[in-house]
């Protein structure tokens, strides 16, 4: 009797050993790959992500002056439906061809609900205001000095003109990078709605 | 300059010293003297103790051109590859003195004479140290990396000689021809050697000017003749010769250079298979190999491995890392020359598992170590003047 | 032979498998597993060295186009296949956790019975043990030469046991246990490694600091802030400095080569807010950054990586001369951040009326070219106390003005400075990645240079002694190391049961197993 005993207590103890050993190579394996699996997703998430204000993002948060130094504009503090941000500098060429554009129909976007705010990348106020002079059309929209290039800098700015629309909530919805044409201006002021 | 030019002619003498030592290794190993009254371990003496002169003499060279330019010499082509010679020298000396075995004088020395005359072909000229290269960690990282490659060439000339040993000549087999291309591929570098010294002595190159990729106007300065040009070359200046033009992305002037190499390569090849040897270079080469019983050429082999790797492994990869966090504020970037020294190390831990874990020993294993010595080449050569990345210094 | 490899012991996952658990873990325990996936990696790494990856690529153009340009039809296929980003690309990273995941199921199926098995060694082998042994020797002996062989072997370091007329002689067991301290190692650096890919652990910005200019460090969170005092650009100068006279060919032929480049800095800790919003800083130290020294406070660094090749102007200074009365008004500066747009200089005013910072003629006009003041241009007024004025378009190596104009705008100096890329660092995975590598490194050391060895002997049948060896290593070695011994005290002398047989007309391939 005892002996029948001492053996099945043995095989109970070699049953409860074998269950033990495959929990805990299981446990390993899991562990192992589990952590394998989330560094694979995190690298696949930051694959193109270069720290740039992408589509997808919250609008950064900025306050900057007006070029006549009167308004304090505060992206948070925007009231509207939608927004066009648009980043521009007085060399740049294409950002001269599409301001009238962007006057002709910024009457049609404030009925939209949506606002058309120029930054302008670093330049000195006399440096913008002759070059505004010697545009011929007065805009009726917000220039935004940028001079010491914070905000571009905090969007992550290489190209211009770069349009960012953003709807009510703050997020981006597009980057938009070119020169805009009207219909371009148009479509992306449905997009922040 | 007093330091450097007697370094130079030092660099001269090791290297007659280090020929010499090879022709006494193969009298001692062949017994040359018709009588047949050849002393054959006296002569392996005399051998061994002139790679030992030869190896004093190349040290002096190294610290008086150290004096000479204020740094370490090993910060390029040109240096590093002289000293990757003498630390070949080194793991020869260390193995020989565990073994004290002729044959493998026979066949590292030679390896060790083409890597220095190969190094001879770049320029020699001192070159200021550009900040990233100006610090301890250049002579500690470099020089301790050399001489684990040292070490370890050591296991590729007895590899060979096993090889050599054991392939049967008379049939067909991948060893055979494998065994073969491996000559074939010395005979290369030695064809880049002489075509390079037989151009220079006759000025036969050219200069063309091109319009590359990006608009820009470049120009190549060709020391051989002329096969291949970019599109649309202009010759300035040289004779035009075969002037075969191709597309921009390919480097031609490199690919003057390979060619010419090959051609080299391939007419000493020819000389010596079909009218000087008559037979294949390593069917004449293999008598020699015979003197040495296979164990010795497996054990050999594997114990420079043994040896070489972890010190190829800490200069090579860990100090590497330590400078690279230092000099460039990441210690792995992916650089190709990193990623060689990664795969050179992948490598030879093959090696060592296939050998210890999977019992491959013999033929298998010594093509392995023939297979590692191409990737350290590959990583000295190849990568330092085909792929760019941030070593290619010189 | 008997296959010696974990000392006989039984490995676990050979064993055979009952579940997909134990299948799944006999998978990764396999050795021949492991070494396919070192053969990928290495066949994976050196695509990834064809072209070079995409953060060494110039950043005019996107890789798109880049690859295509660069290096043809290859370059296309090379980044269609996503090879310009190897090394991060979801396939390489799986390869390499599928080789940590080998080392640690290889290592925990194979130590824990080698331990065992080493630790409860019996001195008495078996005769069908020793036999299976790669070194063995058997003939006549004593147990008196077995007692001088105790004595030579210990001279020799070994550790010696007995057990009547059976000995056991071990030497650098510890080598035994090299493997798998360098696996452990490898995987602490791994899990460093793998950590890095979270923002958490590391903090890694490039701050482009103007000389003079304060700036709020990001990668501390606006906790310090750093001034650049000076950036220091020295070159190689064979002509002025005798130690670098010995350069001169080489800098003739290649140009220009720099010597140091250098940033001093001060660091500044934020201790409040003033009342108009701006930090409160105090002074933490000064030093400076260059190139192989960086600078490190708290637990940051800061490294001197870039630095833009043209300085910047700051301001400039300009006279006014009159050129009837020969008087010199000034000199006056202009901010050219920050321009003041009138100048009263004794009655004459002199007012800005344009400022072109990076000066060009566009379309017959005078314009910018970028909003740096890299070659600025300035269109000045002057007017004199009689109220007549003047214009005058000044730059550098530009002077237009009317021929008869009264008052002459000279240049009277120029304030500049240079911008220093410094790259601000943290990172809190170097202490795990520090110790993996040491762990490594001592591993493969022990494992390399201190090969396990052993001998067994007992008495056999009738007079016959039977000597046999083991050595996880190299088994020339233990045998040139004994022999000897074995030799002077008589006992009979051992074989190595794997030699290659050299037949010089056998084609056929020599393989031994090393067991």
């Amino acid at each position: 009797m005892t002996k029948d005993t001492n053996k099945g207590d043995r095989m109970n103890q070699a049953v409860a050993h074998k269950k033990k050993r495959s929990f805990w190579r299981l446990m390993v394996m899991t562990i192992v790959l589990f952590a394998g699996a989330v560094v694979v997703m995190q690298l696949i998430e930051q694959a193109g992500n270069d720290g740039r204000v992408e589509a997808g993002d919250k609008a950064p948060n900025f306050k900057l002056v007006t070029l006549d130094g009167t308004t304090l504009h505060e992206r948070a503090n925007y009231q509207g439906e939608g927004m066009l941000l648009n980043f521009w500098g007085t060399f740049c060429t294409p950002c001269k061809k599409e301001m009238p554009i962007v006057q002709e129909n910024y009457a049609a976007l404030q009925d939209m609900g949506v606002d058309f705010w120029a930054v302008n990348v670093g330049e000195t106020p006399l440096r913008v205001d002759n070059f505004l002079n010697g545009l011929g059309v007065k805009l009726d929209y917000p220039i935004l000095m940028d001079t010491k290039s914070e905000v571009e800098k905090a969007y992550g700015i290489y190209n211009l003109p770069v349009t960012f629309v953003i709807d009510k909530e703050g997020n981006i919805i597009e980057k938009y990078e070119g020169e805009l044409t009207k219909e371009k201006l148009m479509e992306l002021a449905e997009k922040s709605l | 300059m007093e330091w450097i030019d007697w370094s130079s002619r030092m660099l001269f003498i090791a290297f007659i010293f280090y020929a010499v030592s090879t022709v006494l290794f193969t009298i001692a190993v062949s017994g040359m003297r018709k009588d047949g009254n050849v002393n054959r371990v006296a002569y392996g003496k005399y051998a061994y103790l002139l790679a030992i002169i030869g190896f004093a003499s190349q040290l002096t060279y190294f610290f008086m051109r150290w004096a000479g330019v204020g740094y370490a010499p090993v910060s390029n082509l040109y240096e590093y590859t002289t000293f990757f010679g003498m630390m070949m020298v080194v793991g020869f000396l260390v193995v020989y003195g565990i073994y004290k075995n002729d044959v493998l004088g026979l066949f590292a020395m030679p390896v060790a004479l083409l890597v220095i005359a190969f190094a001879s072909m770049f320029s020699s000229e001192v070159a200021p140290l550009i900040p990233a290269l100006n610090s301890v960690w250049l002579k500690i990282h470099v020089t301790t990396a050399a001489l684990g490659q040292g070490i370890l060439a050591i296991s590729f000339a007895s590899g060979l000689i096993f090889l050599l040993n054991e392939t049967s000549m008379k049939e067909q087999s991948k060893s055979r021809t494998w065994l073969e291309v491996t000559m074939f591929t010395l005979m290369c570098v030695l064809g880049f050697i002489l075509v390079s010294m037989l151009f220079k002595g006759i000025g036969s190159g050219g200069v063309v000017e091109f319009t590359n990729d990006r608009g820009q106007t470049e120009s190549y300065e060709y020391l051989m003749p002329i096969l291949f040009v970019p599109e649309g070359a202009q010759l300035l200046s040289g004779a035009s010769g075969l002037s075969l033009e191709l597309p921009n992305w390919i480097n031609t002037l490199k690919l003057n250079t390979l060619v010419w190499s090959i051609i080299g390569g391939a007419v000493i090849y020819v000389l010596l298979r079909f009218v000087i040897l008559r037979k294949r270079v390593a069917e004449a080469l293999q008598p020699l190999a015979k003197k040495v019983d296979l164990d010795l050429a497996d054990e050999i082999s594997y114990r420079s491995v043994a040896i070489g790797l972890p010190v190829f492994i800490l200069g090579g990869l860990i100090f590497a890392m330590i400078w690279a966090q230092i000099a460039w504020n990441r210690f792995w970037g992916w650089d190709p020359k990193e990623v060689w020294a990664l795969i050179t190390m992948l490598t030879y831990v093959y090696y060592l598992h296939m050998r210890i874990q999977r019992g491959w020993t013999g033929t298998r294993a010594a093509w392995l170590c023939v297979g590692g010595f191409g990737i350290i080449m590959f990583n000295l050569v190849f990568v330092n003047l085909v792929i760019a990345g941030l070593h290619s210094y010189a | 032979m008997l296959d010696m490899k974990y000392d006989g012991a039984d490995i676990r996952s050979k064993r055979r498998p009952k579940s997909w658990i134990d299948r799944v873990w006999s998978f990764f325990a396999s050795v021949k597993v492991g070494l396919w996936l070192i053969g990928l990696i290495i066949v994976g790494s050196a695509i990834g060295t064809i072209f070079p990856q995409e953060m060494y690529i110039p950043q005019q153009l996107p890789p798109s186009q880049y690859y295509a340009q660069e290096y043809g039809t290859p370059g296309t296929i090379y980044y269609s296949l996503g090879f310009h980003n190897l090394y991060t690309s979801w396939w390489y990273i799986t390869l390499i956790v599928m080789l940590t995941l080998s080392l640690i199921v290889a290592s925990i199926d194979r130590l824990v019975p080698l331990y065992k098995a080493l630790k409860h060694q019996p001195v008495r082998r078996t005769e069908r043990f020793m036999k299976g042994q790669r070194l063995i020797g058997q003939g006549p002996g004593t147990e008196a030469q077995i007692d001088e062989l105790e004595s030579a072997l210990k001279k020799k370091r070994y550790r010696v046991t007995r057990d009547g007329d059976a000995l056991l002689a071990e030497k650098h067991r510890f080598g035994r246990w090299g493997p798998y301290v360098n696996h452990l190692g490898l995987v602490i650096f791994f899990i460093g490694a793998m950590l890095r890919v979270f923002p958490a652990f590391h903090t890694d910005t490039l701050e482009w600091v103007r000389e003079g200019d304060t700036v709020s460090l990001e990668a501390t969170d606006g906790e310090y802030y750093l001034r650049n005092d000076q950036f220091i650009l020295e070159m190689y100068d064979p002509e002025n400095n005798e130690e670098d006279a010995k350069f001169a060919a080489a800098i003739e032929k290649a140009g220009a080569v720099p010597k140091n480049y250098e940033t001093e800095l001060t660091l500044f800790k934020k201790v409040g807010t003033n009342e108009d919003g701006s930090p409160q800083l105090e002074q933490v130290t000064s030093g400076s950054t260059k190139v192989n020294h960086p600078f490190t406070f708290d637990k940051y660094e800061v490294y001197q990586e870039q630095y833009s090749s043209r300085p910047e102007f700051l301001a400039m200074s300009f006279t006014i001369a009159d050129q009837e009365s020969g008087d010199t008004y000034g000199p006056f500066t202009v901010d050219l951040e920050n321009p003041e747009t009138t100048y009263d200089l004794d009655g004459v005013e002199v007012t800005l009326k344009d400022l072109y910072p990076d000066f060009q003629v566009k379309d017959g006009q005078p314009d910018t070219k970028s909003p740096r003041a890299l070659n600025p241009a300035f269109f000045f007024n002057v007017t004199s106390p009689e109220g007549e004025t003047e214009s005058n378009l000044i730059g550098i190596r530009l002077n237009v003005a009317d021929e008869d104009n009264r008052y002459k705008v000279q240049f009277a100096g120029t304030e500049m400075a240079s911008t220093s890329g410094l790259r601000v660092k943290s990172d809190s995975t170097y202490p795990i990645l520090i110790i993996g590598g040491t762990i490594f490194m001592i591993g493969i050391i022990m494992g390399m240079y201190w090969p396990h060895r052993r001998v067994w002997v007992r008495k056999g049948e009738g007079t016959d002694v039977l000597v046999s060896g083991f050595t996880n290593k190299n088994p020339s070695s233990l045998r040139r190391e004994v022999s000897p011994l074995l030799e002077k005290t008589g006992l009979p002398i051992w074989e190595d049961q794997a030699k290659f047989e050299s037949k010089p007309d056998d084609d056929t391939q020599h393989e031994r197993g090393e067991s």
